[in-house]
């Protein structure tokens, strides 16, 4: 009899660690799966804002390509002379439900070193008899993703 | 009615034996509905992103190698326009017409539009060779037929083209002919 009731407490105790086992169980997928789900979601993020602000700097080099010299090198000009720098906020896309991905443009252009000084570097006619003017513009876009700073920047020559 | 030694210990469960079985099945039951659930929400979430993850990104490769190839461009407001050469705009375009010159001097044309073909909405490509005398009423490719609305535009002095997808997201790239 004593025999008999002990057998059957241990079967007892025996079904309460399957319960538990199975919990656990559950709890381990559970937090596999979100951890997975999370590593999924951060790559996607990162893939979007790559494609956006990809996207968006296409957009700068073609205005970098596009605007007149005369335009480039006003004071007013979108890139301003190094180490004055422009800064300001862009949209460069929309997430899903309309919700706006900002990064922040940095502008500046750099003079070629053998450009005359109404270029901006320390030229003369001696080594520079052309008068040919060179300049560097440069965009720098930073942006975020999640707690990471990332920065991408291209760089396009203009030359008369 | 004779009763062996070990059946005579056998019993069956006890309510609160079952009742606690009930409710652990029923938790395991629920918690598995949940993480089900947030598995579907979560997926669908993930799938509302595929337009600026997989295909936006592929109509911009494929657009910009079109468009580098060119050497001249206009915005129209339709595709018939765009085929007539009429209606062409800076902004709000929904037509791309391209210009491409041969080695022998000639020129072929094509078209990129956004339009609606049998009820669906799709970005075409039609192809007009120095040969031929008119457009192919048919598009002679679709290049993609997941973006919502495409806006072509040259309100910048470079050629824009923005992508807007079905739940809003968007995408612009940027451009300019060889």
């Amino acid at each position: 009899m004593y025999r008999n009731r002990k057998h059957h407490s241990k079967r007892k105790g025996y079904a309460l660690i399957e319960i538990a086992a199975s919990y656990a169980a559950i709890v381990i997928v559970g937090l596999v799966t979100l951890r997975s789900t999370l590593n999924n979601i951060t790559g996607q993020q990162w893939t979007v804002k790559q494609a956006m602000t990809d996207a968006y700097l296409t957009r700068e080099t073609a205005l970098a390509s596009r605007m007149p010299f005369a335009n480039i090198r006003i004071g007013s000009s979108p890139w301003p002379v190094y180490p004055s720098v422009s800064t300001q906020t862009v949209v460069v896309g929309k997430l899903p439900g309309g919700d706006n991905v900002t990064a922040s443009l940095h502008r500046t252009r750099i003079a070629d070193g053998n450009n005359l000084g109404s270029g901006g570097g320390s030229g003369s006619n001696d080594t520079n008899p052309t008068n040919t003017e060179a300049w560097k513009l440069q965009s720098v876009l930073v942006y975020k993703v999640r707690e990471k700073e990332y920065v991408k920047t291209r760089t396009i020559l203009r030359i008369r | 009615m004779k009763f062996t030694g070990s059946k005579a210990h056998r019993r069956g469960f006890t309510l609160i034996e079952m009742a606690l079985s009930m409710a652990m099945t029923l938790g395991i039951a629920a918690a598995i509905l949940t993480m089900v659930q947030q598995q579907m929400s979560i997926n669908s979430a993930v799938n509302r992103f595929a337009f600026l993850r997989e295909d936006a990104p592929q109509i911009n490769v494929l657009l910009t190698n079109l468009i580098n190839q060119a050497d001249d461009y206009s915005i129209h407001t339709t595709t018939s326009n765009a085929k007539a050469g009429t209606a062409a705009v800076i902004d709000n375009g929904r037509a791309l017409r391209l210009r491409f010159r041969l080695p022998d001097g000639s020129f072929e044309y094509a078209i990129v539009s956004f339009e609606i073909v049998s009820g669906q909405r799709q970005l075409s490509y039609y192809r007009k060779g120095s040969n031929d005398q008119s457009w192919p009423s048919l598009p002679n490719w679709v290049v993609s037929s997941k973006p919502d609305v495409v806006n072509f535009s040259n309100a910048t002095g470079i050629l824009e083209i923005n992508l807007v997808g079905k739940y809003g997201e968007e995408i612009t790239f940027a451009g300019n002919p060889s």
